[in-house]
């Protein structure tokens, strides 16, 4: 009956107040997700957010009305951020603030050798997913004495500026990505 | 990989193997947003467009209202007007086969 309670509770509270009661009080322990759920919406948001700064961002001001390009010295050409590296940012940012999951975008071809796989989970997963397009890998691996979910999730060429910017770059390891290729893969993790 | 039906005449299987090439990758499962091939009820109201309109879209690209994005030629500049028409009458194929 403590459930109710808190429920109860929790719904008389205004929606601002909601969320510190859901961090500070014990609630968290009563709804259980698996792991799996965990990093499939945690993908979802991120894909999502992805989609829309490629599609609203550089689709629309870059390809669409051609004011603003994105580039990855985007400092000295006063340009838009690449979407890899906003996406990068991100993740660094919650690497800041929590060790409860963290997440990055790799790739076995990476243009950036830091985005490269280093654990057998990692490279297992970008191989299986740029194998069976469409699909996701799941798998646990022991890092360092903890237990960890990964989930790995293909990240797709969507747009020509994908394909011509890694074919041409001058770091890049890989010349023939082709539109619709998997390009690499945003790999979640969650100690257990 | 999913298999693409072949039909006759040599345009069809002309149509199949530059679609296969270029399209394939976004049209196969909806990548960047793409409607997907054989889904009749998605290529439908494409369809209602009328013939004209889709080789237009597909040879000079279009955006669509949500900002995704259908690139020229699939993004394959060697592909002459002619290929992609014969790879859009392809998908457009797909899409009414029974
Ligand atoms: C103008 C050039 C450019 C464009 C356009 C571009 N990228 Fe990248 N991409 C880069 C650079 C540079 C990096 C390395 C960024 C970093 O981590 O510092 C990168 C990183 C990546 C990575 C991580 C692995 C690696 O290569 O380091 C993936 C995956 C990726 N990009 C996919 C894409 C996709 C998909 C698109 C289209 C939506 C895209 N990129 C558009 C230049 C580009
Ligand atoms: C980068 C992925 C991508 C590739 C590669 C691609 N398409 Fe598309 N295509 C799209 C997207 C996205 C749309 C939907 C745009 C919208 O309506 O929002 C689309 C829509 C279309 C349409 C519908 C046009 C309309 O008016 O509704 C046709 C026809 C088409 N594509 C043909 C082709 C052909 C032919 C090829 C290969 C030569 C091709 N596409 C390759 C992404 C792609």
């Amino acid at each position: 009956m403590k459930h109710l309670k808190k429920a109860t509770l929790a719904m008389g509270l205004s929606t601002a107040l909601v969320l510190p009661a859901l961090v500070l009080g014990d609630v968290s322990d009563e709804a259980k997700f698996s792991p799996k759920q965990m990093t499939d919406w945690l993908h979802l948001v991120m894909s999502s957010d992805r989609t829309v700064y490629t599609r609203l961002i550089v689709n629309r001001l870059q390809n669409k009305e051609k004011v603003i390009k994105a580039s990855e010295h985007f400092e000295d050409d006063k340009a838009l951020v690449l979407p890899a590296q906003m996406f990068r940012f991100g993740a660094e940012m919650v690497g800041e603030q929590t060790d409860d999951f963290s997440y990055s975008l790799l790739s076995e071809w990476p243009i950036n050798k830091q985005n490269a796989p280093r654990t057998e989970v990692e490279k297992a997963g970008l191989a299986y997913i740029a194998a069976n397009k469409g699909e996701n890998y799941y798998a646990t691996e022991e890092l360092g004495g903890t237990t960890y979910f990964t989930a790995v999730y293909a990240d797709m060429a969507v747009a020509p500026a994908c394909v011509s910017c890694h074919n041409d770059h001058k770091d890049t390891p890989r010349s023939d990505f082709k539109l619709g290729d998997v390009m690499g893969g945003v790999v979640i993790r969650v100690p257990l | 990989m999913a298999d693409y039906p072949e039909f006759d005449g040599e345009a069809l299987q002309q149509g199949r193997e530059i679609w296969l090439d270029t399209c394939e990758g976004c049209h196969g499962i909806g990548v960047a947003g793409a409607p997907v091939a054989g889904d009749h009820k998605a290529w439908a109201p494409r369809i209602g467009q009328g013939k004209e309109v889709l080789y237009e879209h597909a040879i000079d690209g279009f955006f669509g209202p949500g900002g995704t994005m259908m690139p020229a030629r699939g993004g394959n500049e060697q592909l002459s007007e002619h290929e992609v028409q014969l790879a859009v009458d392809y998908m457009v194929r797909l899409a009414t086969d029974k």
